[in-house]
């Protein structure tokens, strides 16, 4: 540190030219807001029907995303032609799955092939052509497609080359001419018509984060694709404010702004599937995938106690299994794996009783060749920002899988024998309050549309996240286009418009004001201690009121005192006061479930929650509404109608 | 050792992890690709041209290493935070090495990630 430029010397100024509140007004049929895998996939297909397309996201897009460092397998990709299951069964086996089994499942799930060749069009080569796996049980010597997890049921296929998926999408956005990129553009707002929330969005604004520019988009149809807070929900509970980002999974850059900005416009979101826990840990884990989980990632990786001893291991439904092939097939009885994979089973009593000697050691070494580079080279090789931060990092640093086993963490005994939790990156062996709720996100009909015309959402802002987020982009891309074809165009709001260019730049504004002396890190924090205190483990009405009261008193004081000193912090502020509107949300759906309670609805409808001038606003809907009038009774007739000008071929 | 210096001066205290990424000002030729890439804008080009880039922000990397991979003169490498590096053990003798550690032995495994 003693080298670096700021030791006992001016500040450097900032390397690009200040230009705040300088005003960039762009017109475009569809506006996509986030230029992930779903949003990439999404401004492409919108703009091959014809339309124009400005695709908007606040980093590179040949990085930005959770996929923007890699994606290692793909899956759900039930539509597959070697899959087992049909995706009509895949919709039955889901119910006792952990995801929502829903339209929106079914949307990704039928389209995922497509997607798949779409992306093997663009240039991801997934598939084994250099016959490095030749022979292997996961590989189809035909098709010389990889699957993972599952090789009877053949629903997940592991992405040779996934690493480079964001860069390949990146290509073709730019070769399309209907499509303008905004990179580094971060969208702060929705436009409404007559600039009230609930009516129709009819646009948005942005600010640049090295200018500190200032955008304002007219659009007919906005889809947003900014992955929602469901893979970093505990950021709302903890942070950290240093070391805060390698513990996390997904994108750091995933704030919740398009959930908060959607809340803001009156979309409903769905409180029905609160998974009770996240699988990320924020700050305080492991690397993702470099700790050998083997329920996932280093699915198969025998693991061995500090003295050698092997763990057995059991199948899906906890049936002891013997074999080491048993490992990647579903147990007996089992019809398909899904999330309910075979684990080495770590009987808890063992570990505590010292029997086990912790640590555990995963040892890749003693897999066969193939299963040893279907883990260390294939998935971890292209896996989500694990190519350099654990392939590349841990090979220089001595590793080497054919020879040493990687040490697991120390974890609480239970904390073993959890499927797709804990593993994932090493509960830190400590209290766990910032296991946080993590929401379902926005509703979307068969349209992928929201309750607020003109919004759409698709990749995991609304329940389909992954490789197969590009399903569901490129479906809402297509639909947003054919509204856009037949909605005229709304003049924008310039009193909204005005209000949030205000709002924006009150931060730097107050540059030289001696009371602004709040960070954007102090800022988050308060946000954190309002959501343990209220919103934690024991919640109560009272509490969740207490909560709403408190946010809005920080937001009247501190957040008014709140600095920042170039367009980096005001992003970062900004950021977080998204983050306040998602502490909100979450209060709100908790008051909502009380207020239904007390109406005494029926537990088989549907709750659905929206803000409407700070009005919580509750629709109830029966279950499975997708299948119900006016929509058909099955999942393909639906599918098939929301998609019939599409394969019309109708252009404008 | 270089002699101690007798300046000190009034600096904000150091984040931590303090060197998430370093730049090897040697190898680099100031061509900002690394800037490029970088979400977090943990690293920012240097005001003056030609320079290496500033890592400014390294409490707030990612650990994509999307800058290792931009860089056409190898000149960035990542360190993970002192309570991020763990252990592995040789199976042949038996040894135990820490990530980064004080006796970590040589590269000796070389094969390319997979795609």
């Amino acid at each position: 540190m003693t080298s670096d430029l700021n030791y006992g010397s001016v500040p450097p100024e900032w390397p690009f030219e200040i230009r705040y509140g300088h005003e960039n007004r762009v017109e475009t049929d569809v506006l996509v807001i986030g230029a992930g895998v779903a949003g990439s996939m999404a401004g492409l297909i919108a703009a091959r029907r014809g339309v124009r397309v400005a695709v908007v996201d606040k980093a590179p897009i040949d990085v930005s995303g959770s996929g923007g460092a890699g994606l290692d397998h793909y899956g759900g990709c039930i539509s597959n032609p070697d899959c087992a299951v049909t995706p009509e069964e895949y919709m039955e086996l889901a119910k006792n799955g952990p995801f929502p089994a829903d339209h929106r499942m079914y949307i990704n799930i039928k389209g995922a092939w497509d997607n798949l060749l779409e992306l093997e069009r663009l240039g991801l080569k997934f598939r084994d052509e250099d016959d490095e796996f030749a022979g292997a049980p996961f590989r189809d010597d035909k098709t010389k497609i990889l699957y993972a997890y599952d090789y009877k049921t053949k629903d997940t296929i592991r992405l040779r080359g996934g690493h480079h998926i964001k860069k390949i999408m990146r290509q073709a956005l730019a070769k399309e001419e209907n499509v303008t990129l905004f990179e580094r553009v971060m969208i702060t707002r929705l436009l409404t018509e007559g600039g009230r929330p609930g009516t129709r969005v009819i646009g948005a604004t942005g600010l640049h984060e090295e200018t500190g520019e200032f955008y304002v988009f007219s659009a007919k149809a906005v889809i947003i694709c900014t992955a929602g807070v469901s893979m970093q929900g505990t950021s709302t509970w903890t942070f950290n404010s240093e070391m805060f980002a390698n513990g996390y999974r997904s994108d750091p850059r995933n704030t919740g702004d398009g959930i908060a900005m959607a809340w803001e416009a009156g979309a409903e979101m769905n409180s029905e599937h609160q998974f009770g826990q996240a699988l990320n840990v924020g700050p305080f884990g492991w690397p993702w995938y470099g700790i050998g989980n083997p329920d996932n990632t280093w699915h198969g990786c025998t693991i061995v106690d500090n003295k050698g001893k092997e763990v057995p291991w059991v199948d899906g439904l906890d049936q002891p299994i013997s074999t080491l092939e048993e490992r990647w097939l579903p147990g007996k009885g089992q019809v398909y794996m899904g999330y309910m994979r075979p684990i080495p089973y770590f009987d808890p009593k063992l570990i505590e009783s010292g029997e086990y000697e912790l640590p555990f050691w995963a040892d890749l070494s003693s897999l066969p060749e193939h299963e040893r580079r279907g883990i260390w080279g294939l998935m971890v090789g292209n896996e989500g920002r694990t190519r350099f931060a654990i392939y590349d990092y841990y090979n220089k640093a001595g590793f080497n899988p054919e020879t040493d086993m990687l040490q697991c963490p120390v974890m609480t005994p239970e904390s073993f024998t959890y499927r797709r939790k804990d593993w994932f990156q090493g509960e830190p062996n400590m209290a766990r309050f910032w296991k946080a709720d993590t929401l379902a996100g926005m509703s979307t009909d068969w349209n992928q549309m929201t309750n607020v015309p003109g919004l759409f959402a698709a990749g995991s802002e609304s329940n389909q996240g992954g490789a197969a987020a590009g399903s569901s982009g490129a479906y809402a891309g297509n639909r947003a286009a054919e509204y856009a074809m037949e909605t005229p165009r709304v003049p924008l709001d310039e009193a909204q418009i005005a209000a949030e260019k205000e709002r924006v730049y009150a931060p730097v504004r107050r540059m030289g004001d001696r009371d602004a002396r709040i960070s954007w890190k102090e800022l988050w924090m308060g946000l954190n201690r309002v959501m343990q205190q209220d919103c934690g483990e024991f919640r109560t009405e009272a509490t969740l009121r207490h909560g709403l009261m408190w946010l809005q008193s920080i937001r009247e004081k501190e957040m008014q005192m709140t600095f920042a000193r170039n367009p980096h912090e005001l992003a970062r502020v900004l950021e977080v006061e998204s983050r306040y509107t998602v502490g909100e949300i979450y209060l709100h759906l908790g008051l909502a479930n009380y207020e239904r309670e007390k109406m005494g609805v029926p537990e088989d409808k549907m709750m659905y929650t929206k803000l409407i001038n700070g009005r919580r606003v509750l629709t109830f809907k029966d279950r499975e509404w997708w299948l119900k009038p006016p929509y058909a009774p099955t999942y393909l007739e639906n599918y098939m109608k929301s998609r019939d000008k599409e394969l019309q071929g109708r252009r404008v | 050792m270089s002699e101690i210096s007798k300046k000190a001066y009034l600096v904000p205290n150091a984040v931590a992890p303090g060197q998430t990424v370093t730049i090897d000002p040697d190898k680099c030729i100031g061509c900002n690709a690394c800037t490029k890439k970088c979400r977090m804008q943990t690293i920012m080009p240097n005001p003056e041209k030609g320079k290496p880039p500033v890592v400014i922000y390294p409490d707030e990397c990612w650990f994509c290493g999307l800058c290792v991979e931009s860089c056409p003169k190898g000149a960035i490498a990542l360190h993970y935070p002192i309570n991020q590096r763990l252990f592995f053990k040789r199976k042949t003798t038996g040894e135990v090495f820490r990530i980064d550690g004080p006796d970590a032995p040589p590269q000796s495994y070389f094969e390319p990630p997979i795609g």
